[in-house]
This record gives C-alpha cells, structure tokens and sequence, in this order.
C-alpha cells in the first residue's frame, strides 16, 4: 500500500522544521535528520512504501551531516567564505515553500465545480472528476497518535494478550471499526487501541480507519495540533 | 440598434455558451460595432447584474464573459448535482503553482522543485486539460515544456495570469528571514 502524510522529503523536512521551532537558515542538522530518520522507520513499520526520494534524501542529510563535522575553514584564502553544507539544501526548501504557499492561496480560489457553477453542467466535470485524496494533514495527525501508541506499547511491561489467535484480516477490522462508529457516532482514535494489542492489530487498525476515511465513512477530527483525535461517523450520508 | 437590445443580445449569447464568451466572438457576431462599444456594454451588464443580486452573476474569466453561481450557494448545488464536496489534492495545487509561475517549463523542473517524481500528477492535468504542451526545450533530450490552459484561468476563477496571487521573491524571503 502506498500512502504518504507528505508530498515528498521537502514537505516532510519543511514540516520538521516548523515542529521543531528551528531556524531554517541554522538547521541542526543531525537532530533534525534523526527525526527524518524516526519517520522513515515508523513508514516501515506500518509496511507503507516511501518514494525512493525519501531514501536518497535520508542519504544527502547524512552527507550533510558529515560535512559539518569535519572542521571548516572559513575563508579559502580569497576571504570568500566557503559554502555551508547544508545552503543548496535551505535554498531548496526556500523554493519548495514557496510554491507551497502559491498552492494554497491557489487552492483558496473560487474553484469552478466546487464553489461556483455554469451551465451546462458537463463543465463542472473537470474538477469532480479527478480523485481525491486522504487530507494529508489527516493521515500525518493519525500517525503521530500510531507512533506515541507503539512507542507506549514498547515500554508497557504488559505482554499483549495472545488467547484470541484468530488473525483478524483488514476487511473485519473495518467492519469492526465501522459497526463501533455506527452505534456511537463519534469515538477517540486511541480508544480503538486500548486492549494492548500486537503490533499487528495496531497496523491493521491503523489501515482500517484510513480505509474508512477513504471511502467518506468517517472523518477526522482533532480540534488542535497535538490535541486528541476523534472519528466521527459520516457514513449514513453517503451509503451506498 | 439601441444600447438596450445590443445588451440583452450579448446577454442571451452568454447564457447559452458553454465557455466564456470573448469580445472577438462578439465583434463577429455585432459587425457593426465597435470594439470599445461592446466592451462598455460588457462593463455595464456586469454591473447591473451585480446589483440585481442574484443567486447567479456574470464573471469575467479567462478572457471572458460567463454567467456563474455565487460562492454562497455552493452547498445547495453540491446537494442537486449529489456531489460530494470537492478538493483538489495538494499535488496537484503544488504542479499547478509551479506550471502557472514558470511556464513554459519540464517536468524535470517541475520534479527538482517538489523533490518528487511529478509525471502522475502532470498526466493528470493534462488529461484534465488544465495544462497542455507549448513544444519543447531545445536542449539535448528536447523535454517537452508545459502550460497552464484557458481552462485552467477558468476553473480558478481568474480573468487572466496576472490575476494570479502574489509570489513573494526568493531574495525577499531570505531578506525577511534576516532582519526577522
């Protein structure tokens, strides 16, 4: 399955910056690759594939890293000083968010097929029928809630309780999630977690509810950065 | 004939296009008038129907007049058409930031500045006809260089590229940075 929470290593390192309240004109270079290192590993856990980009920045961070802890001489004679390793990078992800930015102002447009209409209607089709995506910004808060649950689970010194044996496939835990949702209509993501599950149950129910999402059954909501995430049930709407 | 009929008579053609209508496709069409006449009687139906404050007005888009739904009532349209509520993927917002600045430009370009192997989200525009191919680079490989459409200025609602938003310049975002 391939999914991602970032459009590629520069959105992944740009939103890394901006968590860590760091200055993109002084990045600390090696915390900041750990990090993008965390990430990475985390992707592998729950088995979704990382574009090559990934792992080839993963390698150019390395590099940079090593350059800055070879000693540097600040001028090369000529009182020129020498390029700071990390330059090329910060003039990349300068670029990078700039465009991001024009994206969203573009995306704040009135768009044709969204927000406003003309006859005839076969217009309207350019928009509605390109497919949609998860909100990127959905699947990055899930995760972070996947990762503080693994890492609990790590330190938990409760072994998880293996008398069910009976593997449970992706499409029950849908039905699973789907039936709770139903019934409550609203439930805390780490709610579904609460059972010291393996690592396995935490992935699959991590793919679930991403599944629920996709098809508009359910929604996220998290009424802050970092505040807790909830699922609410929005499947009656739109049954098929 | 009056200003009156050459109004409602623009008017009708403007109902029944199914694309913005320009002041060329008028002029053949009034052949009598003059250009500066027709564009007064555009300003003015804009206006008045402005004023008339209807669910429905006429915009000025890609070059040219066409009637459309106000923003505010989008909710009961999606609700006719059974449609769910829309977005575009931040994808293809960021190729169609990058497209719309520097075209013509290679989906080489296009990759180097998102960090990411861009072709999918291209094809797509393409196909959706928001981009086309203006030829190609006359550099070794001769890359092919993209475009945004008219259709593109239509479906963001702009009159034309310079109505698109300000970009602030990379020097005066490192000379922000600086004295921030």
């Amino acid at each position: 399955m391939s999914i991602d929470a970032f459009e590629g290593p520069l959105d992944l390192l740009l939103h890394l910056i901006k968590t860590s309240e760091v200055d993109i004109y002084d990045i600390p270079i090696a915390p900041i690759t750990n990090q993008y290192v965390r990430y990475l590993d985390l992707m592998g856990v729950l088995n979704i594939e990382v574009a090559g980009e990934y792992l080839v920045m993963a390698a150019e961070l390395g590099l940079i890293k090593s350059r800055m802890l070879l000693p540097r001489e600040e001028t090369d004679g000529d009182d020129e000083t020498l390029e700071d390793p990390r330059e090329e990078l910060v003039r990349r992800l300068l670029e990078y968010q700039r465009y991001k930015d024009v994206s969203e102002e573009l995306s704040r447009c009135d768009l044709l097929g969204r927000d406003v209409f003309s006859p005839p209607p076969d217009d309207d089709a350019v928009l509605s029928s390109i497919p949609q995506e998860i909100e990127k910004r959905d699947v990055w808060a899930l995760l972070g809630a996947v990762q503080d649950i693994l890492r609990r689970r790590e330190q938990s010194q409760v072994p998880p309780l293996s008398i069910n044996l009976e593997p449970m496939s992706l499409e029950e835990k849908i039905v699973e999630i789907d039936l709770a949702l139903r019934s409550s209509g609203r439930i805390d993501f780490e709610e579904l977690f609460t059972q010291t599950p393996t690592r396995f149950v935490v992935v699959i129910t991590f793919l679930a509810v991403l599944e629920l999402i996709r098809s508009a059954v359910v929604m996220v909501y998290q009424e802050m950065p970092f505040s807790r995430i909830e699922l609410l049930y929005v499947g009656g709407a739109a049954a098929e | 004939m009056s200003e009156e009929r050459i109004k409602k008579g623009i008017e009708s053609i403007i109902f029944v296009s199914d694309r913005p209508v320009t002041v060329d496709e008028l002029l053949k069409v009034f052949t009598g008038l003059k250009r500066s006449q027709l564009t007064k009687a555009l300003a003015e139906l804009k206006t008045e129907w402005e004023e008339l404050g209807r669910g429905f007005r006429l915009e000025e888009v890609s070059g040219g007049y066409r009637f459309r739904t106000s923003a505010e009532y989008r909710e009961e349209i999606l609700r006719f058409n059974q449609s769910k509520p829309f977005k575009l993927s931040r994808a293809a917002l960021e190729v169609l930031a990058i497209v719309s600045y520097k075209q013509p430009v290679t989906r080489i370009e296009v990759d180097r500045i998102r960090g990411v192997d861009s072709s999918g989200v291209l094809g797509m525009l393409l196909d959706k006809e928001l981009i086309e191919v203006r030829g190609r680079e006359e550099v070794p490989g001769r890359p092919l260089l993209y475009g945004t459409t008219d259709k593109f200025l239509e479906v963001f609602s702009l009159a034309s590229l310079n109505d698109l938003p300000e970009i602030k310049e990379l020097d005066e975002l490192e000379q922000s940075a600086v004295e921030g």
